[in-house]
């Protein structure tokens, strides 16, 4: 160990006992659960691999994860795309209300998340906000019962949570764009439309993957909003993971749903690197911006 | 293009915050019911909650967790980030990625796991469990915006200091502290918000007390009424009142850096590049700040 | 397949007792408002009929109670509460389940005081949920109608107690008068095109599974892996019609409150009084396939930190006031035969008082399935199933 940087060892050294007492080990923790024997509440130490036996035969599992993907899925194209518009908006075209929309958005990431879930049931409700609108206004005659306790809901509420999310994430890419290479390609005869597809797009492709691996896994995970706002269709795995561990105690089964619901969401995204990368949305190289 | 983009930026913005304004006017809704017609305003529901003794118990719990993991998150965090920066370390990369796992993981997971692994030790969940779980949730964020407020500052200043024999203490707390400080304050309020408003992980660690998320969960389980309208209200305050402390804590050191400063929820940076430091620059600032302690 | 031992009403009139239903849910409504208004009338001390000299450890503090909102009875016993320095901290459950996974879990054991019904009580006594309670200890014991006091429910063979019963009553159909014109007859009503999304489920593993047995003409505590699956099919086509499956008793009220839903599955009573707070009136019916009775009983988890505040604040239940108190308030029966006088006609109409004994003999009064079988599923099957119910 080079003897400058011993500081730096030492410094840093609450963090990796941190890391690796509170993060790394409770995740190995968690790990080693879903293959040990289950009890109460509370686990056996005999390893079986019965619980994920039980996670690839029943379909029980397999219908809740299907409708989870859906749900992360939409979601982060829903946020990714909303959070694209706003960011580009701030980045190049907002002018003066330029930092007036950025601390809005960056404030409302942080605005609370349980109580704003629970608010859409105002909003959607049947004497809601959005019903009693479209009355007023003669659009319809009866309220809209469509509108809440469905997977739907959950996406709207969820996406509502994100888009900040992943406009700033894009923002901060965008802003460090070198309006040189727009230029060039505008010089070159594109027009807006096309500068954006060849040049501004694949420049910020990496934020855009990054936004979107973010709100999917965050989203296909949750566990509250679809308790609140799912009804009797919206139901999603947290909700079946949350049971196993606070209501029917079978902790094994629930860790491996856990972990499988985290593997099938690590490969929706790989699949999506993959996409961007053929579609030439992840150039390769070094950052030439 | 300019006018229709706007419009849609806006409304992408009322959109964002129709949930938070929903909440706070029916708060002042007067009769029982969540539903329109409003018939208000009244101040009856805070009042009914200011009197619950459950509901002043979940805030003071708040208030304790979210001071104490905020105060160990500042040290550890600051810390490493100083470590990081300024140091080539061979775990560095790696340090910073798993320092950030915590909070790119769904809450499901990290809930999960901290019960599983409290369980395993034989800890019970208590509110001690819930401060080290939100310790360990918090840490990412203050690590990014101390580490963004770093890399906001010229190195040299610090070295130029060290060059005149001061140690690294001095150094530090004289010439990098200085300018970092509203990073750090930033930082702290920003986590100090974040603890407040922390839940999917809460709720697994937890026993039998509250924070105030876990309070007005347990409400929404009841007959609801517009007094958790009321306790969600309190809630964002507090929260949007850190957040926008945070955030005008980095436009301030924005200002007097010079330039651009970023925090994680806010990445203001611009590609204006840093002025280009004179040679002697560096030593006479380093000189100015160390003869004020001769002079 | 045999008949179910009895539905909740033998020997009365069905539409009489359907009638009187609907008369005690107004007037309950009413008398909650009433009894709201006119304050508290007990008086825990210089009630003649509260024992006196309750071996008297010092109490005061707090009690921690787990179990379905309601059953802390905190109107009731605010006074008493006030007089002796308790403050009742009450966490509210969903589903019978969440009672005793909450004790058993880590961190469960700052538990003072829940309940349970009896259909649990084996079970409980083999999960160690509940401790045994000298009748010494809880005085008011005595007072108790035999069948309550001598039931072999929550006794034990040495005399002591898992489990003091305090309340009684039925699973009924909840709905909203103004939105279904006529009381719904059969439970299959609710699978009718019109009540499409618009009834109300809670997450109760036991009442479901029990009710939807009665339904199918089953006995639950012995079905076969056969007739739970069609248990399981029944009950997925009621969450068909469901707005959703509701967390609690509480939040489905908040769905027939804000008229998302209409009438409910597995409904209570409470419910009616709770909703009438808020301007909606709820009647709650029997429809003909039956439902289950219920007898709840509070308990004591083993080493709970107030056990003595917890016996004293059951003895307080067990006294004359607090008994009429919470059949009003939960439309339920009671468990002293002194109090059935002091009910207003509507609630003491409830129940048939005359022949408590044979109406117990007959009554639906259910186990839980067992926790090992070699022939009928188990308890372990039931939860399973219901997982499978509420992902489909």
């Amino acid at each position: 160990m080079n003897a400058s940087n011993r500081p730096g060892y030492a410094l840093t050294a609450p963090l990796v006992g941190v890391v690796l007492l509170l993060v790394v080990a409770p995740l190995a923790v968690f790990l080693l659960y879903s293959v040990l024997t289950p009890q109460p509440f509370s686990v056996q130490w005999s390893p079986t691999f019965d619980s994920y036996r039980r996670v690839a035969g029943e379909r029980v599992w397999w219908n809740l994860i299907a409708g989870s993907v859906q749900v992360g899925f939409i979601t982060a194209v829903v946020s990714v795309v909303l959070g694209y518009v706003l960011a580009h908006h701030i980045a190049f075209h907002a002018g003066r209300s330029k930092f007036l929309l950025l601390g809005l958005t960056a404030i409302s990431i942080l605005g609370g998340y349980l109580v704003r879930v629970y608010a859409w049931r105002t909003i959607l409700g049947t004497h809601g906000v959005v019903n009693t609108a479209l009355l007023r206004l003669g659009l319809i005659d009866e309220p809209l019962r469509w509108l809440l306790f469905n997977r739907w809901a959950v996406i709207v509420a969820l996406a509502n949570i994100f888009v900040p999310f992943a406009a700033i994430v894009i923002y901060a890419r965008l802003a460090n764009l070198q309006p040189e290479h727009v230029q060039a390609a505008r010089d070159l005869g594109a027009n807006a439309r096309g500068a954006f597809r060849l040049v501004t797009l694949p420049l910020s492709g990496r934020a855009v993957f990054l936004a979107f691996a973010f709100v999917f896994l965050l989203s296909a995970a949750d566990y509250v909003t679809p308790q609140l706002l799912g009804g009797a269709t919206g139901a999603m795995i947290g909700v079946a993971v949350q049971d196993q561990f606070q209501r029917v105690g079978n902790w094994p089964l629930g860790a491996a749903l856990g972990f499988t619901i985290f593997a099938v969401s690590a490969v929706c995204i790989a699949g999506l690197w993959l996409v961007m990368r053929v579609a030439g949305l992840l150039p390769r190289g070094g950052r030439h911006a | 293009m300019r006018r229709p983009g706007g419009l849609l930026a806006w409304g992408l913005i009322a959109f964002l915050y129709l949930p938070v304004i929903t909440l706070v006017v029916f708060a002042f809704q007067e009769s029982p019911r969540l539903g329109l017609p409003f018939d208000g305003p009244s101040l009856r529901w805070f009042e009914a909650i200011w009197n619950d003794a459950g509901f002043r118990r979940a805030l003071w719990a708040s208030v304790r967790i979210a001071t104490a993991s905020c105060s160990v998150a500042l040290v550890v965090a600051t810390l490493a980030a100083l470590g990081l920066r300024r140091y080539r370390l061979r775990y560095g990369s790696a340090l910073s990625v798993a320092a950030v796992v915590p909070i790119a993981l769904p809450g499901l997971l990290v809930g999960l796991a901290l019960l599983t692994y409290f369980s395993s030790v034989g800890m019970r969940p208590s509110l001690t469990t819930v401060v080290i779980a939100h310790t360990i949730y918090v840490t990412p964020y203050v690590l990014m915006v101390v580490t963004s407020g770093l890399e906001q500052l010229d190195p040299s200043i610090e070295e130029a200091a060290r060059d005149l024999g001061a140690s690294p203490w001095q150094a530090f707390w004289r010439s990098t502290f200085p300018l970092l400080w509203p990073a750090i304050l930033g930082a702290a309020v920003l986590a100090f918000a974040l603890s407040f408003d922390e839940f999917l992980i809460t709720l697994f660690v937890i026993g039998g007390d509250s924070t105030l998320p876990v309070f007005i969960w347990s409400r929404m389980r009841r007959t609801i009424d517009p007094s958790v309208n009321a306790v969600a209200t309190g809630l964002l305050t507090i929260v949007i009142t850190g957040a926008v402390t945070a955030l005008s804590l980095a436009l301030m050191a924005r200002r007097r850096t010079g330039v651009s400063y970023a925090d994680d929820a806010d990445s203001t940076a611009t590609a204006v590049p840093l002025a280009p430091a004179q040679p002697g620059e560096p030593v006479r600032v380093a000189a100015g700040v160390l003869g004020s302690e001769n002079g | 397949m045999s008949k179910p031992h009895g539905i909740l009403v033998r020997n009365y009139d069905r539409r009489a007792f359907l009638r009187q239903m609907g008369i005690m849910a107004a007037a309950v409504g009413s008398g909650a408002t009433l009894l709201g208004a006119c304050g508290n009338g007990s008086n825990g001390g210089n009630d003649p009929t509260t024992a006196n000299g309750t071996a008297a450890p010092a109490i005061g503090g707090t009690i921690n109670y787990h179990s379905w909102e309601g059953y802390d009875l905190l109107d009731a016993t605010a006074d008493w509460q006030q007089e002796h320095g308790i403050e009742i901290r009450s966490s509210y459950v969903g589903g019978h389940d969440d009672i005793h996974t909450r004790v058993l879990s880590p961190g469960g054991g700052d538990i003072d005081l829940i309940t349970y019904y009896h259909g649990y009580a084996d079970r409980y006594r083999e999960l160690n949920v509940v401790s045994p309670i000298d009748p010494g200890e809880v005085p008011n014991l005595e007072h108790l109608m035999p069948v309550f006091r001598d039931g072999e429910w929550f006794r034990n063979d040495d005399g002591n107690y898992v489990g003091i019963p305090f309340t009684w009553g039925g699973i009924c159909l909840n709905y909203r008068t103004d939105e279904v014109p006529q009381a719904p007859q059969r439970w299959t009503d609710l699978l009718e095109p019109e009540f499409e999304g618009r009834i109300a489920m809670v997450d109760d593993l036991n009442g479901n599974v029990v009710l939807a047995a009665l339904i199918l003409g089953y006995e639950p505590e012995r079905m076969t892996t056969g007739q739970l699956q069609e248990v399981q099919d029944l009950l997925i086509q009621f969450k068909r019609q469901a707005v959703a499956i509701s967390p609690s008793f509480g939040d489905m009220n908040n769905l027939l409150i804000s008229g998302e839903a209409v009438a409910a599955f597995m409904g209570w009573s409470a419910l009616n009084v709770w909703a009438a707070e808020q301007d909606v009136e709820l009647e709650c019916v029997i429809p003909e396939e039956g439902s289950l009775t219920f007898v709840d009983a509070y308990a004591i988890p083993p080493n709970a930190p107030n056990r003595e505040n917890a016996l004293a604040f059951i003895n307080e239940t067990l006294s004359l006031e607090v008994q009429v108190e919470q059949a009003e308030y939960l439309s339920a029966g009671v468990v002293r035969e002194d109090a059935i006088d002091q009910l207003p006609d509507e609630v003491r109409g409830l129940y048939p008082y005359d022949d408590m004994d044979s109406f117990f003999e007959q009554a639906a009064l259910y186990n839980v399935a067992p926790s090992e079988s070699d022939e009928y599923v188990t308890y372990e099957d039931w939860t399973q199933m219901w997982q499978a119910v509420k992902a489909a």
